[in-house]
């Protein structure tokens, strides 16, 4: 009954007022921002880190998983109506989703993304609630050497998040290693790779870094073609399911929340992947399979519980582990770190009240989610019509302003510009931002590790061999690149990633 | 960037692997350089300059690795679109001018600025359009910024003299 008495604090600290006011903000702009094609939930909550400063911890996180989630649900609408994913993961409910619509069943897919996101939702958070503490007491035992073993393995699975060249994600994590180490080393004061600018003395800023490779470069490209969008349907009408409606989803819906949640705990897109595995299970299941890619129910039912519940488990590894799944769970780190509290499995026990109140926000954020998606879906097809022309100046200036106000630094603005462009160069030369991100946040964290480490061992390298924990993780991580490097599946990540935005 | 048109349409993709490692390799450079002022220490207690360095190495191990399988792999072609250099330009200048006089205008007339330098970018905003977008996103960040969370930045700065509003 611990885990009652766990969660009875969590809704204690996410029934306040504030905490309710800024779930309720993050789902809605999560919502917004999934609806929104050419703006998504990594770019917005690198966007609004720094508003969260001025909050307290778990009010920021609240608000910042809220964004995460909350893009889930949008990013079916907009797959749905203008069969156009607002958000990766929501790519394969276009498939079907956008064939209803057509024939005037938008009402009941979008009722059965929502009802089956909710409970999909409601479900892995439980999961959640009940794997993270033992896991995270198993991660208590760790010293500095499996720590930095862990760390190791956690950049090393980044690399399923690239899709692409296994090499040049090596090369970008290395680069985001490398980005890590600007600034005052810890130990001893010394100023690495300032070039005489103070403004450097504390590091590249985060925030700078996340928003230019992901705000800004986006921008760049989605510059290069600039499309008209069509929203093909205006009004959607009756939204409720009929019986035989309710009798279809169930199974799906079942049956996308185990597959999701088992997915979404591994590193890397777990939630995308979640959703085509669900797709092609309840394709394979199907007494007529013939229907799935001319409006079926279950081909939307399946794959939004599936994406859902992946997008609720992908935080166990990173409250238990301090591993971040996906380059939002990177982000999110950033916020803890920001914060002044190290995400692994110590949060759990020094900060119950944070640990608890966020996933108990999650269940509170998941039923606004329902609300906000099903009575209001009026006002997200009128935000469809919002031109991308009057867009990405809005995100440009709130960036610049984001930036700005953490330090009052204009450094960190010019910052910006220059992420920006790189950014936009690598990812125009095939290179993807995510792994750079993990390695410029984990970076530090690895340097200290390893340095800790080889004192306690006194300069004895094989120590991270002959400790069984570490041995095993760093063989994990090996396991990760060969696996990653092996042609065959290689392709096969190419088909699941080539959706990804 | 040779001058061979006929190799060109075959060689796009080689020539981004190519590219990418020499830019990883330049920068791996860069880094090493300057790591190796910094002491390095032993392994049992590690100086500023150590971990920088293995980095470096490492990243410029990679970098000539993805030149190298650039150079081999000759027959994949990638598409791109062309590069929106108006885009880029015009969203450096807007950065550069709200880091640089942010202070001195204040947030009402920076925003104001920045977004119709930005706004121009693309090739569908008019001027007209550009500016009420601008005076849309100006009133919209003031009160969101300066009303809601208080923000530092005065709502119109010390640049406009007698007119200033904090």
């Amino acid at each position: 009954m611990e885990l009652l008495s766990h969660l009875a604090l969590g809704f204690e600290t996410a029934f306040t007022p504030v905490n309710l006011l800024w779930c309720f903000v993050g789902v809605l702009l999560g919502t917004l921002v999934g609806v929104l094609p050419g703006i998504g939930p990594t770019a917005t909550i690198a966007m609004l880190l720094p508003i969260t400063f001025t909050f307290s911890p778990v009010t920021a996180l609240i608000m910042l998983s809220g964004i995460y989630y909350g893009a889930q649900y949008g990013g079916s609408t907009t797959a749905i109506l203008i069969n156009l994913p607002g958000e990766s993961s929501s790519a394969v409910t276009a498939i079907d989703g956008y064939q209803m619509a057509r024939k005037g069943r938008a009402g009941p897919a979008l009722a059965t993304a929502a009802l089956g996101s909710f409970f999909a939702g409601s479900v892995a958070t439980l999961i959640l609630a009940v794997a993270a503490p033992p896991l995270a007491r198993v991660a208590l035992n760790f010293g500095a050497a499996e720590y930095f073993a862990l760390l190791v393995l956690g950049l090393l699975v980044s690399i399923s998040l690239a899709h692409g060249s296994v090499l040049k994600a090596l090369a970008m994590i290395c680069l985001g290693l490398v980005l890590g180490t600007v600034g005052q080393d810890v130990t001893t004061g010394t100023p690495r790779f300032t070039m005489g600018f103070q403004e450097l003395y504390g590091g590249i800023n985060f925030v700078s870094l996340a928003v230019g490779m992901f705000g800004v470069a986006e921008i760049f490209r989605n510059l290069e073609t600039e499309r008209t969008r069509e929203v093909g349907v205006s009004r959607v009408t009756n939204l409720w399911l009929t019986r035989e409606d309710f009798r279809r989803i169930v199974g799906p819906v079942l049956r996308g929340t185990g597959l999701g949640s088992v997915l979404g705990i591994l590193p890397g897109g777990g939630h995308v992947l979640a959703s085509f595995a669900s797709y092609s299970a309840e394709k394979n299941l199907s007494k007529n399979p013939k229907e799935f890619g001319h409006g079926a129910i279950e081909g939307v039912a399946g794959p939004e519980s599936a994406n859902n519940a992946a997008a609720q488990t992908s935080f166990i590894p990173l409250l238990t582990l301090g591993i971040p799944a996906h380059p939002v769970m990177a982000l999110i780190v950033g916020a803890f770190i920001l914060q002044g509290i190290t995400p692994g499995p110590n949060v759990i026990n020094d900060q119950p009240a944070l640990f608890w109140g966020i996933i108990a926000s999650m269940w509170i954020g998941n039923a606004m989610l329902v609300i906000l998606n099903l009575p209001l879906i009026g006002l997200w097809v009128k935000m469809l019509t919002i031109p991308y022309r009057v867009l990405f100046p809005a995100i440009v200036i709130f960036a610049s302003i984001g930036c700005y106000s953490i330090n009052n630094n204009p450094f960190d603005v010019y910052a910006i510009a220059v992420f920006g462009v790189l950014g936009y160069v690598l990812i125009r030369l095939g290179c993807e931002p995510a792994p750079l991100l993990l390695g410029f946040v984990l970076g530090p964290l690895l340097e200290e590790n390893l340095r800790r480490a080889m004192i306690i061992s006194r300069g004895d390298p094989m120590v991270f061999l002959t400790r069984p924990i570490s041995a095993t993780l760093l063989a994990m991580g090996l396991a990760c690149v060969i696996v990653a490097v092996l042609p065959s599946i290689r392709n096969k990540r190419k088909e699941v990633f080539v959706e990804d935005d | 960037m040779d001058g061979n048109p006929h190799a060109q349409a075959h060689q796009s993709r080689s020539r981004r692997d190519v590219l990418a490692g020499l830019i990883f390799l330049v920068i791996a450079i860069a880094f090493a350089w300057e790591a190796t002022h910094y002491d390095m220490g032993r392994t049992i207690r590690m100086g500023p300059g150590f971990i920088p360095l293995t980095l470096a190495v490492l990243l410029g191990v990679f970098g000539a690795a993805v030149a190298v399988t650039g150079f081999r792999n000759k027959h994949d072609t990638a598409e791109a679109g062309p590069v929106s250099w108006r885009g880029i330009v015009l969203v450096c200048v807007s950065l550069v001018i709200f880091g640089a006089y942010g202070r001195q205008l204040g947030i009402v007339p920076v925003v104001f600025l920045c977004v119709f330098i930005v706004a121009l970018a693309s090739v569908k905003n008019t001027i007209l359009s550009a500016l009420a977008i601008a005076a849309a996103l100006s009133a919209l960040c003031w009160l969101v910024f300066k009303l809601g969370l208080g923000m530092s930045l005065p709502t119109i700065g010390p640049a406009f003299g007698p007119f200033q509003v904090f």
